[in-house]
């Protein structure tokens, strides 16, 4: 689990009884509370500010519509199973682009800018990642699921998301590797490994 | 660095307005009993129509057309998802089979009865049920291609509604 997550505040019984109230006061309350790291969540597995936003909309609406089946425990957890799931069906949808796009292309700022530019932050080389690649990633690293998890997300083996994280893990130190020698760029080399 | 230690981003444009306005249509829906009533409407509608009960008084198709279109636009968008999550998904769970043969039954009740010509409310309270079912195909097959098994923890589709009762319901308007 994130550093985030785990700072992440819940939603207190009173505001979900006002959700299921259908309170727009709650609604917004909670919208507000939630729409950036259900935004960046969006925005990490699909990489598309459109995108990202009919995603985390979604998620909302549907969240406000199915908040009678939230049986208590973490809010943000029963919400980010809905967003990524909506991540996921949108990421299913759309023709996405191959694997290992060429820099500044079919990407959205900010990691075009950074890829107009010489430095190559993780940011923009994680963007670079193809979208399966970079889904995996994201929910394995910064979210927490587990390989399982994934597999069944996925409809794959256990072997595919371990494959799939090792090989983002490898290609993203070269990458943040070549350019921390191109641009004496310090701080880069320490890429995600989790315990 | 960590990706983890990426910052979060803030959406670049402000999506509340269109949630709330979302949610109180799907509220509206809801407390009006959801779309159970709206199959009985159909069938209601073509049954009225068939004994001359329900008359259609100055009726321009030209007029008629415009508030349907974005319902029309939609059902469109959404059967051209279906098409392509139909393959992807597996439909294997009964309580899945169930609800998409439910929903697939709903919307060929309301194509029957918009086959009719009918009142631009009805039209229109049609056209948004048939929008509606299948959100919820899309919904499921979605679900499906993503969980085999359902699951009440992680699965916000298929245990949210149970099948829906079509031929048992009263059909009143």
């Amino acid at each position: 689990m994130s550093s985030q997550q785990t700072q992440r505040s819940t939603v207190d019984e009173a505001t979900v009884e006002a959700l299921k109230q259908r309170s727009e006061a709650a609604f917004t309350r909670v919208f507000r509370e939630f729409e950036k790291p259900v935004y960046s969540l969006a925005y990490r597995i699909l990489n598309s500010e459109a995108e990202a936003l009919d995603v985390m909309q979604d998620t909302f609406v549907l969240a406000f519509r199915r908040i009678s089946q939230f049986r208590g425990g973490h809010f943000w957890s029963w919400l980010r199973t809905i967003a990524v799931n909506q991540a996921l069906t949108q990421l299913r949808r759309q023709r996405r682009r191959p694997a290992l796009a060429p820099l500044g292309e079919a990407m959205d700022p900010p990691e075009r800018q950074a890829a107009a530019g010489v430095a190559l932050d993780l940011s923009a080389a994680f963007a670079r990642l193809g979208d399966q690649t970079r889904a995996v990633l994201w929910l394995y690293d910064v979210e927490g699921y587990s390989h399982q998890e994934i597999a069944r997300l996925f409809d794959r083996s256990e072997s595919f998301s371990k494959t799939q994280v090792s090989r983002a893990h490898k290609q993203l130190r070269e990458w943040l590797a070549a350019d921390d020698e191109e641009n004496a760029c310090p701080n880069l080399n320490n890429l995600p490994a989790r315990a | 660095m960590r990706l983890a230690d990426l910052p979060e981003l803030a959406p670049p444009e402000d999506r509340l307005a269109a949630v709330l306005a979302q949610t109180r249509d799907k509220t509206a829906n809801a407390e009006a009993g959801g779309r159970r009533w709206l199959t009985p409407l159909a069938l209601a509608a073509s049954v009225m129509l068939a004994v001359g009960l329900l008359t259609l008084q100055g009726m321009d198709q030209r007029a008629q057309a415009d508030p349907l279109a974005p319902w029309m636009s939609y059902s469109e968008q959404l059967e051209a998802q279906l098409e392509i999550l139909r393959p992807a998904s597996r439909v294997l769970h009964g309580h899945r089979a169930v609800a998409i043969t439910t929903l697939q039954q709903e919307v060929a009740q309301i194509d029957e009865a918009l086959a009719n010509p009918l009142p631009p409310a009805v039209q229109e309270q049609l056209w948004i049920a048939r929008t509606a079912a299948l959100n919820d195909l899309v919904a499921v097959h979605a679900a499906a291609a993503t969980y085999p098994t359902p699951d009440a923890a992680r699965d916000p589709v298929v245990t949210l509604q149970p099948p829906l009762a079509v031929s048992t319901a009263r059909i009143e308007l």
